[in-house]
């Protein structure tokens, strides 16, 4: 359970910046950051990068991810922007366009 | 039914937050915060900001002013640095404050007088001076217990005088003196006996009329009671009328 929710209904007009785990199934306008996991939610939305040790992405990211581990964009999900992690999965049915750099 | 958001206590959000739903605070917040729920500060959270809500409770700090449109606690542990207003107040003891504290109700304040009879009129001043008919319009919401405005009891077209109402002119600022109190005194019976479109609004309209003396007008000469028109001003045209 993320210790960090932004509910549905929410909109953090700024950054948002973690040590544990974060859920957004609101709106951020603003990046995100966390030393721990990040999951989108379907209705959330992130503006602005989003970095953390995994990222999951079943809603919209408008700009880069960068993970530590691993990045899942999941069925229903949209990433718009790039992509730097060691690993990757992108499901059937999600969205994304951008560059992939599994190599750092 | 709205989530409940959190801040965890490893969470920091430089910015401001906003919208819906219920919001635990348990880390940090640089930034003000709106929502439509209740936000409590944990033990652990800090706000640098600004907090409005429906319901607010804080145990922890808070530099910035705290407005509750319901109940507004500071628990112990709490430290707020700001004003606080809120329908309910509540301060247990242990909390530190630093401000300006106040209750704002929804009872009307004691500088306000009895109301004067033409508050049930309805409403057909849609463009009228703020100060003064919004604190008309707020006392009449009041005085029928609603939370919005009463339904008029005859259905007002914008634009075109009512048949019960004069033809008030939007941009004229209101009239002070003796025509103004009959035509006042005149259009309570009238607004009670003729309701085409609903039931007779608040009854107690007529006794109370009668029976209270005309308050002063801001700003004009008391209103002369006029019992005479009061008794034959059913149905009937007011004689001021073509004096307008």
């Amino acid at each position: 359970m993320p210790s960090t929710i932004i509910g549905p209904e929410l909109t953090i007009q700024g950054d948002l910046t973690s040590e544990d785990d974060v859920r957004i199934e609101g709106r951020v306008e603003g990046r995100v950051t966390t030393r721990g996991a990040v999951e989108v939610g379907p209705g959330g939305e992130v503006t602005s990068e989003v970095t953390g040790r995994t990222v999951n992405v079943a809603g919209t990211v408008a700009a880069s991810v960068s993970a530590s581990e691993r990045v899942d964009l999941l069925a229903g999900g949209r990433l718009v922007g790039d992509v730097k992690a060691p690993r990757l999965t992108i499901a059937d049915g999600a969205t994304f366009r951008g560059k992939v750099d599994m190599d750092g | 039914m709205a989530k409940t958001s959190i801040i965890g206590p490893g969470s920091v959000v430089i910015g401001d937050i906003a919208g819906g739903g219920d919001l635990e605070i348990a880390g940090r917040v640089q930034g003000d915060v709106e929502v439509d729920g209740a936000v409590h500060v944990d033990t652990s959270g800090v706000v640098l900001g600004s907090i409005r809500a429906q319901e607010i409770r804080i145990a922890g700090r808070v530099e910035g002013d705290a407005n509750a449109s319901g109940s507004l606690v500071l628990h112990a542990g709490a430290n707020v640095h700001g004003d606080l207003s809120a329908a309910r107040l509540g301060i247990e003891e242990g909390a530190r404050v630093r401000g300006s504290v106040r209750t704002v109700g929804a009872e009307p304040s004691e500088d306000e007088g009895p109301l004067p009879p033409d508050e049930i009129a309805p409403e057909s001043e849609p463009d009228a001076p703020e100060g003064h008919d919004r604190r008309r319009r707020d006392r009449r919401r009041r005085r029928s217990g609603g939370p919005g405005a009463p339904p008029p009891a005859v259905p007002v077209v914008r634009g075109t005088p009512s048949p019960l109402e004069p033809a008030r002119r939007d941009t004229a600022p209101r009239e002070a003196g003796p025509r103004e109190a009959a035509r006042r005194q005149a259009a309570v019976p009238r607004e009670v006996s003729a309701t085409p479109n609903g039931p007779p609004r608040v009854p107690l309209a007529v006794p109370e009329a009668a029976a209270r003396p005309p308050q002063v007008e801001r700003g004009g000469p008391p209103a002369p009671v006029v019992p005479a028109l009061l008794k034959g001003a059913r149905g009937r045209r007011r004689p001021s009328r073509e004096h307008d």
